[in-house]
């Protein structure tokens, strides 16, 4: 996923998702007792930048997840720390072999409108997320299903996955094209959310308003660059909302949007703050700020597919010559961890220091770039990211460390707005190193390499290609148990440290920053904020 | 300006003045000016501020963009003495560094607005009838855009922003005040005697407006571009704080402003003040030396 703002994607991504969500998590960082003192009912005004849609299948970055979290509930959520699987509208996810998943439902559960949320309403959710006509963000997801290929193209052949079979009304069962361990873990994604009859019969006025399944539905349509506006589904099957209203509210800028929080116009930031507002906001809110690592990951892609930046070994110069730790020091004071990898220590199947290109050393960066034949005179590295969300300083420190220790000069390219910048980027049209945050879809390192870094991956906007990564991860996509497929896919990882198609840089901290009134709030990197748990207090 | 309108100025001041012989308007503001000590001050101010743009290289021996990041946020110190940024860079030297951008723009917009407010004002006063209506017209309708909201629109619209093209913002947006100003100028002297003597003695529309009629016009235009310089430095500020005038790396005051200011209650208020206190003292310059122009060449004001 893309987070917009500070995150990740950005580049990135496709995919998906960090949110706040709607259904589940279980309380890990819960800044009020167990529910005793949360009041039911009030308006929670919570900030956000403008999603690019909204509809879960359309949602694949920070934002619109965010706000899809609220509106549906899947089949599982990821719950604490550790990120277990836990069942919400699940019965049994099975297999025996890893291609075939049987499915079973909870019955009785219904969309907003009414609707039965039955094996049909995933199956056409998956259907038409798949389906490339409808342009849908979360269409790649379906890719390991039978019969996916069948929906790509202009004119697909097909309409229908032949990978997706309803038994009855509460089962259904997914054939993969290849055995992946991995699938069920997917499943907690927003791509994965059903999908109402009315909503499939107009995905785009479905954008505007989705029909979901969740603890809160829209109270009229989306306000574009104003407002997303859910009120309490009062029939929900899950444990219902405390809140009566919640509101989203869309900032340009996340310092008006810290102001606003300071002046008490809204109620909570639910993942990032800027940056050098922290030490303040410290202060100022207490335990009132939750503080969390986080699994999502800074990186400055490279194009690959451009000059100079065709030869590694100039890549492999510009990592060793950026000094993280000291960026994040200055930057970010020290709460980031400097980044020795591709995917999160900690996550399944990440591991620590697997970049040896990413020690900070300008030396061997010198003699690297010379090797390299040196940079080309004259020219300046154009370094791009999205407008807004605070990424000019940090960018800034980076170019300083090239321009100080390489001596390469830079120029900072800032001016796109999020949805504009991901545009430039999937054309392929950015001059220069970006800035690519990726914040994990569902927990398996894969995510974090597949999307990014295979061949005609769904976020790969570097333009890297290397068949024998690709080869691994398949590979790692064949192994029986979840845990060797995370080892094997490790395998892949240490590829990327060689070619170096993107500058690893950082893991972030989420910063959940709330009013005083405000409690019930749990943060997980994976989910976010689940706001069915949020509240006022008494 | 011709010996009539000496005679004419200076018998209007001795009648005020009392005593003193006058040379010409100018030897007379010059030596008004010289009397008044924050017209000097002004002066002085603008000197210092100048040679930082022309020539940084005298005020620090420092790069302002080779930025030791493990500095970040000295506080000042013998080493630096207006400390360093978040990111390390010598503050002293970026203070310096950061008058080149606002005199660029200052300098070359007037110049530009000067230059197309005269042409117009004297082509729109001199010739009057439609060529007065069109361009008295086109006047109204650029002065009627609000000037920053006007520069903001325009340089939104531009992809990559540079001292270059603020400055054309700037003059386009900036010209309609002079034209006005010189206009009215040329009207008033236009019917004057001396300029129909001359015209009786078959001087040329080119010779009359340039050697007659543009001398003394040219008192009241150079005032207003004087206190523009100053709204022009102020107004680059203002772009580059918005994040829509120069972008970073470049250095400019509004640009340290801007990122100095998240920092000013987290204990580091030097990053907000230097440049700032830079800022204001170069904009107050122009806007009081401008005063004092005026003051001086305009006799009826004293």
């Amino acid at each position: 996923m893309h987070i917009r703002g500070g995150l990740r994607a950005a580049i990135g991504l496709s995919t998906a998702l960090l949110m706040l969500a709607a259904c589940g998590g279980t309380p890990q960082s819960s800044s009020g007792p167990e529910g005793g003192d949360i009041k039911d009912g009030g308006d929670l005004r919570v900030y956000i930048g403008e999603p690019r849609h909204i509809v879960a299948s359309n949602a694949g970055e920070s934002e619109g997840s965010t706000v899809a979290r609220a509106l549906y509930s899947g089949l599982i959520d990821y719950v604490g720390d550790d990120y277990k699987i836990v069942n919400v509208m699940a019965d049994s996810i099975k297999s025996t072999d890893n291609k075939v998943w049987t499915i079973k439902l909870k019955g009785g559960w219904a969309f907003h409108n009414g609707e039965a949320v039955n094996s049909d309403a995933y199956i056409r959710a998956w259907n038409a997320a798949a389906y490339a006509p409808n342009a849908q963000l979360g269409s790649h997801f379906f890719e390991r299903v039978d019969g996916y290929a069948d929906l790509q193209g202009k004119e697909p052949k097909a309409k229908e996955m032949s990978g997706l079979k309803k038994v009855d009304d509460t089962t259904f069962e997914v054939t993969l094209r290849q055995p992946f361990a991995g699938f069920p873990v997917m499943l907690g994604y927003v791509a994965f959310m059903p999908m109402a009859q009315a909503c499939a019969a107009d995905l785009k006025a479905c954008d505007e308003a989705p029909i979901g399944n969740g603890p809160f539905k829209m109270d009229g349509k989306w306000e574009h660059k104003q407002q997303v506006k859910l009120v309490r589904n009062n029939d929900y099957k899950g444990t219902k909302a405390h809140l009566d209203r919640l509101t989203f509210k869309i900032y340009d800028k996340i310092e008006t949007a810290y102001n606003d929080l300071l002046a008490g116009n809204i109620d909570i930031m639910p993942r990032r703050m800027p940056p050098a507002k922290v030490p303040e906001a410290r202060v100022k809110f207490g335990d009132r700020l939750l503080d969390k690592p986080s699994p999502s990951f800074t990186a400055v892609a490279i194009p690959t597919y451009l000059d100079p930046f065709k030869d590694k070994r100039i890549r492999q110069a510009m990592s060793m010559a950026i000094d993280r730790k000291a960026i994040v020091d200055a930057v970010y004071q020290g709460r980031y961890t400097p980044a020795k990898s591709f995917s999160p220590p900690g996550f399944p199947g990440g591991r620590d220091d697997t970049c040896k290109y990413c020690q900070f050393n300008p030396e061997k960066a010198k003699q690297l770039l010379a090797e390299a034949g040196g940079w080309p005179a004259g020219k300046k590295a154009e370094l791009w990211f999205n407008a807004g969300a605070g990424h000019d300083v940090w960018m800034q420190a980076v170019g300083d460390q090239l321009k100080r220790n390489l001596g390469i000069d830079y120029e900072l390219k800032g001016q796109l707005q999020q949805p504009e910048f991901l545009a430039t980027a999937d054309a392929k049209k950015l001059t220069g190193p970006y800035r690519s945050a990726w914040a994990p879809d569902y927990p398996l390192n894969e995510n974090y390499l597949t999307p990014l870094f295979g061949t005609g991956g769904s976020s790969n906007r570097t333009g890297y290609s290397n068949p024998e990564f690709d080869a691994r991860i398949v590979r790692g996509d064949n192994a029986k148990l979840l845990d060797e497929a995370g080892k094997l896919y490790g395998e892949a990882e240490d590829l990327l440290a060689e070619d170096m198609p993107s500058i690893p840089l950082w893991f972030d901290k989420a910063s959940v920053a709330f009013g005083e009134t405000v409690t019930g709030v749990e943060y997980n990197g994976v989910q976010g904020v689940n706001f069915a748990r949020v509240g006022f207090t008494k | 300006m011709t010996e009539q309108v000496e005679s004419v100025i200076s018998a209007d001041r001795s009648a005020q003045a009392g005593i003193e012989r006058s040379a010409s308007l100018w030897a007379d503001a010059w030596r008004d000016l010289r009397r008044r000590p924050v017209a000097i001050a002004s002066a002085v101010v603008i000197v210092l501020v100048s040679s930082m743009a022309a020539f940084p290289w005298l005020w620090t021996r420092t790069d302002p963009r080779d930025c030791p990041i493990q500095l970040s946020k000295a506080t000042p110190s013998a080493a630096h003495i207006f400390g360093t940024n978040e990111l390390g860079c010598d503050y002293y030297a970026m203070t310096i560094y950061g008058a080149r951008a606002s005199i660029i723009v200052a300098l070359v917009s007037t110049s530009l607005v000067l230059l197309v407010g005269a042409l117009v004002g004297m082509a729109a006063g001199f010739y009057g009838g439609w060529v007065d209506s069109v361009l008295s017209r086109l006047a109204d309708i650029f002065f009627a855009l609000p000037f920053l909201l006007g520069a903001l629109v325009f340089l939104s619209m531009l992809r990559s922003h540079s001292v270059w093209t603020i400055v054309l913002a700037f003059a386009v947006l900036g010209w309609p005040p002079l034209a006005r100003i010189v206009r009215a100028s040329v009207l008033a002297t236009k019917n004057m005697d001396y300029v129909q003597a001359a015209r009786s003695l078959g001087a040329s529309d080119r010779r009359l407006l340039f050697r007659h009629i543009l001398p003394n016009a040219a008192a009241p235009a150079i005032v207003v571009a004087t206190i523009l310089l100053g709204t022009y430095v102020a107004s680059e500020a203002t772009l580059s704080y918005l994040g829509i005038g120069l972008q970073p790396p470049e250095i400019s005051w509004g640009i340290m402003i801007a990122q100095g200011q998240s920092y000013v209650t987290s204990g580091y208020p030097h990053l907000l003040l230097f440049p700032a206190a830079f800022l204001s003292a170069t904009v107050l310059a122009f806007i009081l030396l401008g005063d004092a122009l005026r003051d001086a060449l305009d006799p009826k004001l004293r």
